[in-house]
């Protein structure tokens, strides 16, 4: 069995939390206060905001970024697998081949079901 | 190279795999119609049971030790899958009305089939969180399917946030334990303990049990962790409510019943303890709050959380037949809710209405055999004899009687009668209410084989329930080497 020593970690949250509050309270009791219009405002110099910052944006995207993990998930297995394609011999290939079906099929789907049309 | 790849091990989970690709094919080039994705994946469940009842009697660790099939996995494989077959029935008529292009349904039901086969032939923490994540994951946007209807994305949102924390939970307790034992495994964890005295009272591992068992209550909805549940099962579409009710709580007990016996009993801690107040703490809240509903659906939610009660007595008991029992229970129970939920679905309307206790009201004079059938289910939820509920309830509460936990099996039994109101009520607005005037439509020939199948296994565990009694013995004694 393993013993942690545990109180490590304690005095680390301790720490780091401590640091967090401090540093809030002491910006808030010890910073200069100046409740200008202009002060108050989201950026002082640069854009005027416009709107609300909750807005609901196209479904779309979602799409996009579900298909970019198709491929990514897929690519990123591929690399250690094809370090040791040679040892591994055919099993590999036949399993690597089944894992392309795999994500071939998920593809396929998508595409009939038209999460490649903008429109 | 030498490889554990046994793949019989995973023979069920392929057979679902497969029929998955199918019917994905399928329903990406077919037309509006979806009720060709609903009967390939019918073939591919069924194919799935008999592959599941072929391979009764075998017992393989492989994958590295990471699933084993042995008859307790096979037999939640069984009960699960019949949740699936029963609940595709139902849904063949009802997907088509309510989504124009709704094969996905089809084919989230097979992957959270998947995740639950996963879940419940685990025997490595990791690939109990797998499973776990694949059937949530699965079940969230399936509550969510009538998108139009505002009640049923609420219900999902409320499932997919409760659900993230009992996943986090859960990882969190088996993080806790990893990081005592140094594994994931439950053999080994379990050696590990059976030889280390010393970890009794060890209370980093006391919090990780504390926090799986956490984790697990919030998916099978014990009380205080039920708070997602009458939302969730209100807002889903009827024949999802059945599925989850069934399916999720089968699998999701599955799980806790293998934790248990593998590795807690050779770890002192007071689990009967805690699982004792979770269960009559349960029991008790459910059956009150379901008392006061209007909603079907809602009242049947509330029913099932008493009923997990009602498993988990089962669990406290801690023998052999106990564990038996609870597994027994576990399959009374889908074939009972499925089957409810499938008149259910027939009664609800398009828009999500047509499941308040009125619209039950003079049922019994337009549709006799259907309210017949409905009696027998809602007698069998309330443990009436000669139906399967009856004896389920029979054998958890001896399990509890014989392991001495007489005051919690009284309790249960006091908790029973209160339900019997609730159940009753429904048949009375059956039978001796007058009706509003309802647009009759013929009963689905769908529902009408989902309603029988139910109604077989009802009667058939009812009657007959020594032989699959025996079957969830052997399925218990497989897990104890």
């Amino acid at each position: 069995m393993q013993n942690y020593n545990l109180i490590n970690i304690a005095i680390y949250a301790v720490i780091i939390i401590g640091f967090a509050v401090i540093t809030v309270l002491l910006s808030a009791l010890v910073g200069p206060k100046a409740k200008s219009n202009e002060k108050l405002s989201p950026y002082e110099c640069g854009v005027e905001p416009v709107g609300n910052a909750r807005f609901s944006f196209p479904v779309k995207y979602y799409v996009i970024a579900l298909m970019f993990l198709i491929f990514d998930v897929e690519v990123v297995f591929m690399y250690p697998w094809a370090i040791i394609v040679r040892a591994l011999g055919a099993f590999g290939m036949y399993e690597m081949g089944v894992f392309i079906f795999i994500v071939l099929v998920g593809f396929v789907y998508a595409w009939k079901k038209g999460a490649f049309e903008w429109e | 190279m030498h490889f554990d790849l046994n793949y019989s091990a995973i023979l069920p989970q392929i057979i679902i795999g497969v029929t998955l690709f199918i019917s994905a094919t399928i329903d990406a080039f077919s037309s509006a119609r979806k009720w060709p994705v609903g009967i390939i994946t019918l073939f591919g469940i069924g194919a799935g049971i008999s592959s599941a009842v072929y391979l009764w009697g075998s017992n393989i660790v492989s994958f590295s030790q990471m699933v084993s099939l042995d008859e307790f996995s096979l037999l939640l494989f069984i009960t699960v899958m019949i949740a699936g077959f029963i609940t595709v029935l139902v849904s063949l008529k009802y997907v088509d009305d309510m989504e124009p292009d709704g094969g996905h349904f089809y084919l989230l039901l097979l992957s959270s089939l998947l995740g639950m086969m996963f879940l419940v032939s685990a025997t490595n923490l990791i690939v109990i969180v797998l499973g776990l994540e694949l059937m949530s994951l699965s079940i969230y946007p399936l509550v969510g399917f009538t998108r139009d209807r505002q009640i049923s994305l609420e219900g999902a949102m409320k499932y997919l946030i409760l659900g993230a924390i009992a996943t986090a939970f859960l990882l969190y307790g088996i993080a806790l334990i990893y990081s005592v034992l140094g594994t994931t495994n439950l053999y080994t964890i379990a050696r590990i303990l059976s030889t280390a005295q010393h970890m009794t009272g060890n209370l980093v591992m006391m919090a990780g049990v504390a926090f799986i068992l956490i984790g697990f209550s919030f998916k099978v909805a014990l009380v205080p962790f039920h708070a997602w549940t009458p939302d969730a099962y209100q807002g889903a579409p009827a024949p999802i409510t059945g599925f989850m009710a069934a399916a999720v709580k089968a699998a999701s007990f599955g799980a806790i019943i293998k934790v248990v016996i593998i590795v807690l009993q050779s770890f002192h801690v007071p689990v009967a303890e805690a699982l004792w107040w979770l269960s009559a703490v349960t029991m008790f809240t459910g059956n009150i709050i379901a008392v006061m509903q209007k909603n079907v659906k809602r009242m049947l939610a509330y029913s099932s959380i008493a009923h997990a009660g009602y498993v988990v007595v089962g669990l406290v008991s801690g023998t052999a037949f106990g564990m038996s029992s609870a597994v027994f229970y576990l399959l009374s129970y889908t074939f009972t809710i499925t089957g409810s939920f499938a008149i259910i679905t027939y009664l609800e309307k398009n828009d999500g209405t047509g499941s308040e206790l009125s619209d039950f009201s003079g049922l019994a004079k337009e549709h006799p055999i259907l309210s017949l059938i409905m009696a027998v289910f809602m007698l069998s939820l309330a443990g009436i004899p000669p139906t399967a509920g009856f004896m389920a309830k029979l054998y958890v509460f001896s399990a509890a009687i014989k392991s001495g936990y007489i005051g919690l099996a009284i309790f249960g039994i006091l908790t029973s009668v209160i339900s019997l109101y609730y159940y009753l009520r429904i048949v009375y607005a059956m039978y001796f209410e007058e009706s509003e005037g309802r647009t009759d439509t013929p009963v689905p020939a769908g529902i009408a084989a989902g309603v029988f199948i139910a109604l077989w296994g009802v009667i058939q565990l009812g009657i007959l329930p020594s032989d699959i009694m025996n079957f969830a013995m052997q399925s218990i004694q497989s897990l104890i080497h």
